[in-house]
This record gives structure tokens, sequence and C-alpha cells, in this order.
């Protein structure tokens, strides 16, 4: 194996050798210029991307509002199926379900994930490298090749599929991702901020309520929300672990599917992509917004200290 | 809070142990007694089984090269040329993904149906017959498989490009390093241990995925997990289903291996771990 000093000096030992005036301290006259065309250029390629990305949601949308019942030509403008998906019980029913799931999944990971990540910071003596690789064990193994591992077990002591294990499943798949969030947050804090709470006569309780855990609100919220989209998201799990009759969003579009061409499924994708476009792009303004705020609060405090 | 570590493995770990044992009962249930008949039975068929397993090993690998050769350019502009807008189009980028994969696999379902929207374009404009359509072939899988994956490559990447020190680049280029030699001696190096986190997240749930195939894919596109997920939704033979999930999830591992370790041998000391100081 080379090392890497050595590589480096193959490498600027194959450069050219240059005349000093193509240094870049003295810009060249264009450069300025072509400087702005690169940089056109490579914003083309990000919406390049975005609408290459978008082609099939938005045909989908419009196909939504086209009157012919198996997604044939000429276009006929029609609200129709829209009435249809409200009286589509299956699909609501199903909605409901997978939000209560992704909302209880999501509370629970979130509550024993932020203990589980105190609980490796602050009283692992052996450092929380085992149980970082772990996680990251967990989050990269097939939900397909987990979920059918989880299945299996529970047939062996007699649990079967179950809303029980249903749950239990979606929350093994989902707690790794609210841990390593808090996880890494907890290591960006540092335990600086909660001793200085402790020497100014604060119980060890007080200085972690008032002083920690305001602190980790934003990852903890952040962890909560990834639970809560992968529960949501997680059809493997919900497809080998619900109990027979208990469809989930994405098993009820997956049997839907099946049949092929469906106008309900065109409304309801183009019902919950809006809805997502939506909310995330309103947390994106929020959350701007409070940037912006602290952004200046800690350009002040800057200011105050250099004074 | 010890228990919750605890819970983890039981609920990780344990299951993928017990897999192996599962593997080696006599079916159709897990109460059989012991006796690697599943095994035999694999084993006695490679041409089968080993022709999948490659399928769904090469669609994985495929894939994430597709989304590293699509992502890097979208992660480099992201990083060097946009500050403002930079998060909207993340943001873009990966809300539909936050839905449903159901309904992205069903919408790439209409999108490429024979006589849909894009056949009928294609047609129109002379490239190809509208009833001529890449839908129920390998190449249908493929194109969803990277669709579906390409947000979070091009968040492992960006990640990784934006830590690229600018001076480097600077210094680079005074000393006479062309475009692609600064892409090939100091950019790539630096985005490999992104590229590698991509690859993990992309190519091990391609290799394991199942609907995708089994929507778009029909039998030219069928895949090993779509065989897994049958032996447990349609045959009932569980003991196979975990044998085969063995197989897959070996595969994987060493493949994933295999890359690792030739990237560090082609570039010595890109993937040594730095410590955050």
């Amino acid at each position: 194996m080379t090392a890497p000093l050595e590589r480096a000096r193959r490498a600027v030992s194959t450069m050219p050798d240059h005349p000093a005036e193509s240094l870049p301290t003295a810009p060249r006259p264009g450069a300025a210029a072509r400087h702005r065309r690169s940089r056109r250029a490579w914003i083309a390629w990000l919406w390049a991307v975005l609408a290459l990305v978008y082609i099939p949601v938005l045909v989908v949308m419009a196909f939504s509002f086209n009157a012919s019942r198996y997604g044939t030509f000429p276009f006929e403008f029609t609200t129709e199926w829209y009435g249809e998906l409200s009286r589509n019980t299956a699909l609501i029913d199903a909605t409901i379900r997978s939000l209560g799931l992704s909302t209880t999944v999501a509370a629970t990971a979130a509550l024993i994930g932020t203990a589980l990540a105190l609980w490796m910071v602050r009283f692992t003596r052996f450092g929380f490298a085992p149980f970082v690789a772990l996680l990251t064990t967990a989050i990269t193994i097939p939900w397909l090749i987990l979920s059918i591992a989880m299945l299996l077990v529970a047939n062996a002591v007699g649990l079967g599929r179950s809303i029980p294990l249903l749950f239990v499943g979606s929350l093994a798949v989902a707690m790794p991702y609210v841990v390593l969030v808090v996880l890494s947050r907890l290591q960006g804090l540092g335990t600086e901020l909660e001793l200085a709470a402790r020497s100014l006569g604060a119980r060890p309780v007080t200085a972690f309520r008032l002083v920690t855990l305001p602190l980790l609100s934003k990852a903890v919220l952040g962890g909560t929300l990834l639970a809560f989209v992968i529960t949501f998201n997680n059809f493997p799990v919900h497809f080998f672990l619900a109990p027979f009759g208990f469809n989930t969003l994405p098993m009820e579009i997956y049997t839907f599917v099946r049949s092929g061409y469906d106008p309900d499924i065109n409304a309801l994708a183009t019902v919950l992509i809006t809805f997502a476009l939506a909310v995330g792009l309103t947390l994106l303004l929020v959350a701007r917004r409070r940037n912006d705020a602290t952004g200046s609060a800690g350009i002040q405090q800057l200011l105050v200290e250099k004074g | 809070m010890a228990p919750s570590g605890l819970l983890l493995g039981a609920l990780v770990v344990l299951p993928l142990l017990l897999l192996v044992y599962f593997s080696l009962l006599s079916g159709p249930g897990v109460d059989g007694p012991v006796t690697g008949g599943e095994w035999q039975v694999i084993a006695s068929n490679p041409a089968f089984y080993g022709r999948l397993l490659v399928r769904s090993l090469v669609l994985g690998l495929a894939a994430a090269v597709l989304t590293v050769a699509i992502g890097m350019p979208t992660a480099w502009a992201l990083s060097r040329h946009t500050t403002r807008t930079r998060s909207l189009f993340l943001a873009l980028l990966i809300i539909p993904h936050l839905t449903s994969s159901l309904l992205l696999i069903y919408a790439m379902y209409v999108l490429l149906a024979p006589g849909g929207p894009l056949m009928t374009a294609l047609g129109a404009a002379g490239v190809t017959q509208a009833s001529e359509t890449i839908l129920f072939t390998r190449w249908a899988v493929l194109l969803m498989l990277a669709y579906l994956f390409l947000p979070f490559m091009v968040m492992a990447l960006y990640a990784a490009v934006e830590r690229i020190d600018t001076t480097m680049l600077e210094a680079a280029r005074s000393l006479g390093a062309g475009r692609w030699q600064r892409f090939r001696r100091i950019v790539f190096p630096f985005t490999l241990p992104g590229i590698m986190a991509g690859l993990v997240i992309v190519f091990t749930p391609a290799a394991g995925s199942f609907v995708e195939a089994q929507i778009l894919g029909g039998t030219d596109g069928m895949m090993f997990g779509t065989l897994i997920s049958e032996q447990i939704s349609r045959v009932n033979n569980q003991p196979r289903a975990a044998a085969m999930s063995v197989i897959l999830l070996a595969a994987i591992l060493a493949l994933l291996t295999g890359v690792r370790v030739t990237a560090q041998r082609s570039f010595p000391g890109a993937l040594r771990r730095r410590r955050a100081t």
C-alpha cells in the first residue's frame, strides 16, 4: 500500500509546471462572467433533477382530473374521482388506521429513544460505540428481512400476526432513528451547561429539566417526525406483521395497485402529496424565520462580547 | 434506562440470530424438527436461486451507481452554487418520498403503462411505438429503485461534499491541476466516505426490495426478495423464507465488505475515520 504522502507527492509531480500568471491572485478579464455562466448551468441541472423527480407525480395528479376510468386520452376534465375517493371507506379507514399506528409508534419511540440516548451518553462506562454500531446495523438491515425474522419469532412463540406485533415491529424499525438524532445533538451539547446549572445550586433533576431538556427539544421533535414518517411508510413491516383484515394505507394502496390503474388512487396520491408539500414547506418557512431570528441574536451577542 | 438497550437488542438482534435456526427446520411452520431440508432444496437448484440472487445484487448495485451519477453533480451544485434556495431544493426533492413509496411505484406504473403518457409522447416523437414499454421488465425495476432512493443518496453525498475545504481546491488549481485532476485527486477521495454511506443507504434496501419488482417487474424483473415474500404470503414455507433471507443478507454484507475493501485499497487513507475535535 502506498502512503498518502507518497500519493500526494506523485500527484504534484504529474501536474504540469505552470507559469506564475495562472495563479488565481489576479483574476483574468472574463472570469467573473464565466463563473456566472457556470453557476447558471449548475442551477439549471438542479431544476432538471427536480423536474425528473416530479414527472411521475405530476402525471398522476393530472390523471386524477381525467374523466377516463382507464387513464386513456383524450383528456376530459372532471372532479368525479375526488367524490369517489371521499366515499371509498376502505381507503379512509386505512388512512385513519395508519395515522393512529404512526402516532402511537412515534410517541413511544420518542420516549424510549430519548431515554436510551441519554443513558448511552451519561451512564455507560465503556463508551457507546458498540451501541451506535448496533443502531446503524438495525437501520441498514432490509425491512423485508427484519420483518420476516420478527414474524417467524412471533409464530414460534404463538403470538402470530397481531396488532401488538405490528406495533413492536414498527417500533423496532423507527426507534433507532430517534436515538441517533438525539444522540448526535447530545454529543454536540456537552455537559458544561448542565454542570453550570448544578454549580449554581440546581439539583440534578432541575438542571436536566431547565437546561438540557429545552436544548434537546428540537432534536427530539425531529426524531419523532422521522419516526412518524418511517412508520407511516413502512410497507414491509405492515405487510408481514399486521393481522389479516387490519389494512394500513400502504397495504390498501398495494391491493388497489395490483389490480392496475385506479382513478381513486390518483386522487389519493394528489391529496397526500399536496398535503405533504404544504406541511413540509410550511415547516421549512417557520424554521427559516426562526433561524434568521437566532442568527441575528447570535450576531448581536458577538458584537456585545467584542465591544 | 438500561432495559431500553436490552429491548433494542431483543427486537432486532435476537430475531436475526433465530432466523438461522428457523431456516434449519422442516416446514411449513416454525415448529418442525431440525433437518436442514430447505438448504438442500435451495442447493439442489443453484441455477434458479443463483440467477435471482445475482439479479437482486446487480439491480441494487446499478441503482446505487445511477444515484451516485445523478446525485454527485446535484450535491455539488447544492453545496457550491446555492445559498438561500438550498433547503428549498432539498425539501422539494425529498417530500414526495415521505408520503408512501407505494404511491410513487403506482405513479411510475401510470407513467410507463403501454399507451400511457410517456409511451404516447415517445410514439408521437417517432422514437418507439406506443405499445413498446419497459414496464414489466427489469429496466422498470432499476428505474424505480433509482427513483426511490435518489434523495437519500443526495443527502449522503451533500454532507460529504460540503465538508471539502475550498482552499484545497484553490491550492490544487494554483499548482496547475485541471478540472478532471482536481475532481480525481481531491473531490472524489474526500467524497468517498459519503459515497460509501450512500451505498449502504441505497444498495442495501434496493437489493432487499420486493414490492417494486412485484408491481413493475413482471417475470423478467423478478427479484430474490419477491421470491422470499411469496414464501410467506403465498406458499407458506417459513423455513425456506428464513433460509433465503439468511442468504440474501449474507450476500449483501459480503458485497458491501468487498466494495469497502476495494475502495480502501484504491484510495488509501480516504476512508480513515477522522475524530471530531
